[in-house]
């Protein structure tokens, strides 16, 4: 990869590719890797954007598809089967990586959600609108809707009496 | 009070600092390193099944009443074959993970095309002195049949010279499964391995 590329299409957009490695990694090792393939992927594929979606959105969808790949090959590793089935040993695992205590609480509790719930509130909390997120995901803008609001309550479930 | 998830989320991606990318170096160290210990560990499984392959030719040879030479040549052609692989499992982990991946992948693709092309010719050269004794074993011990009579089918009422037929379609027939399963087996590999060598030859250009 160039470092002309790097620096001109994708550092620019680096905020959400690390959003989304942290989403889906549990140590800093890990992280590193997700973010170097995410990084390798967009450039070895950057002749198969199309003009038809914006760059950043192509971006998060790569990014996703290659941190979903990525966990189901380390699932795979430890022998565990890889679904919509909320991880148990993810919390335990996750270290501190913000300044901010809440958002470390936060990402502890999205990291408990399933690997497509993740997808969709990292999307919703860039303020994704539900098309753009539905368009991503491959689902209905309806159901998106519907999921984000389950998701939120989750969380605050997650979440009750961690943070002010 | 408890802070909206939103409002967690923009607060804590406030500073710049939180998110600093990680720098993107020895990008394909590791990937190169990953890929060596694969074909080692897919390598090192062929040494195993050839040394059981020789035991179960010279026993299973002698078990079933034939004579023991005839089991001993294709056991001394299956060692010949374990020392080979064990040499290329050696060259493969000799191969300098250390100081440059993009001559480590050259050379683990190397190595893999090259082990590919000595066994082919192994094949070629070995089969036809594998099967060869047998046949002419064979013809000399049971003369006075015909081929079909030899393999049990009466109808097949050809000459027993038929037989040696056997020696280049047995030779041919071996290479094209060699090399349906080094392209099914390690074709994956190689084709990983020649991808990353163009992402760097890609780059240096």
């Amino acid at each position: 990869m160039s470092h002309d590329f790097y620096t001109t299409h994708i550092l620019p957009h680096a905020g959400i590719i690390i959003k989304i490695c942290r989403a889906y990694s549990n140590s800093q090792e890990d992280f590193e890797d997700y973010y170097q393939e995410v990084c390798l992927q967009i450039w070895r594929s950057r002749d198969n954007f199309s003009e038809r979606s914006e760059w950043s959105t192509w971006i998060y969808r790569l990014s996703l598809n290659v941190c979903l790949t990525l966990l189901k090959k380390d699932k795979k590793k430890t022998k565990t089967f890889v679904s919509d089935v909320i991880p148990k040993e993810v919390v335990e695992d996750s270290q501190s990586f913000f300044k901010e205590e809440s958002l470390n609480e936060l990402y502890k509790a999205i990291k408990q959600l399933t690997e497509i719930n993740r997808a969709i509130i990292l999307l919703y909390l860039e303020e994704k609108s539900y098309q753009e997120i539905a368009n991503i995901i491959g689902m209905n803008a309806n159901t998106i809707g519907v999921r984000i609001n389950r998701i939120k309550e989750q969380l605050k479930k997650l979440l009750h009496g961690k943070i002010n | 009070m408890e802070k909206s998830i939103e409002h967690i989320w923009k607060e804590g991606f406030v500073n710049n600092d939180t998110l600093v990318a990680p720098k993107i170096q020895n990008l394909y160290n590791q990937k190169s390193k990953h890929l060596g210990d694969k074909l080692i560990r897919m390598l090192n499984t062929e040494p195993k099944v050839l040394l059981i392959m020789a035991i179960v030719f010279i026993f299973g040879n002698y078990a079933i009443g034939n004579d023991f030479w005839s089991g001993s040549i294709a056991s001394i052609w299956c060692i010949i074959w374990y020392f080979i692989i064990k040499k290329q499992i050696q060259n493969i982990e000799n191969a300098n993970k250390e100081t440059n991946c993009y001559e480590f992948l050259k050379s683990l693709h190397k190595l893999l095309l090259r082990s590919r092309n000595e066994i082919t010719k192994m094949l070629w050269i070995g089969t036809p002195i594998l099967i060869l004794p047998m046949v002419i074993y064979t013809y000399y011990n049971q003369y006075e049949k015909t081929f079909g009579e030899i393999f049990g089918v009466e109808s097949l009422s050809y000459p027993n010279e038929l037989l040696f037929i056997i020696v280049p379609l047995g030779t041919i027939f071996s290479v094209v499964i060699y090399r349906l399963s080094f392209k099914y087996g390690y074709g994956p590999i190689a084709n990983k391995l020649k991808q990353l060598i163009t992402d760097i030859e890609t780059l240096k250009n």
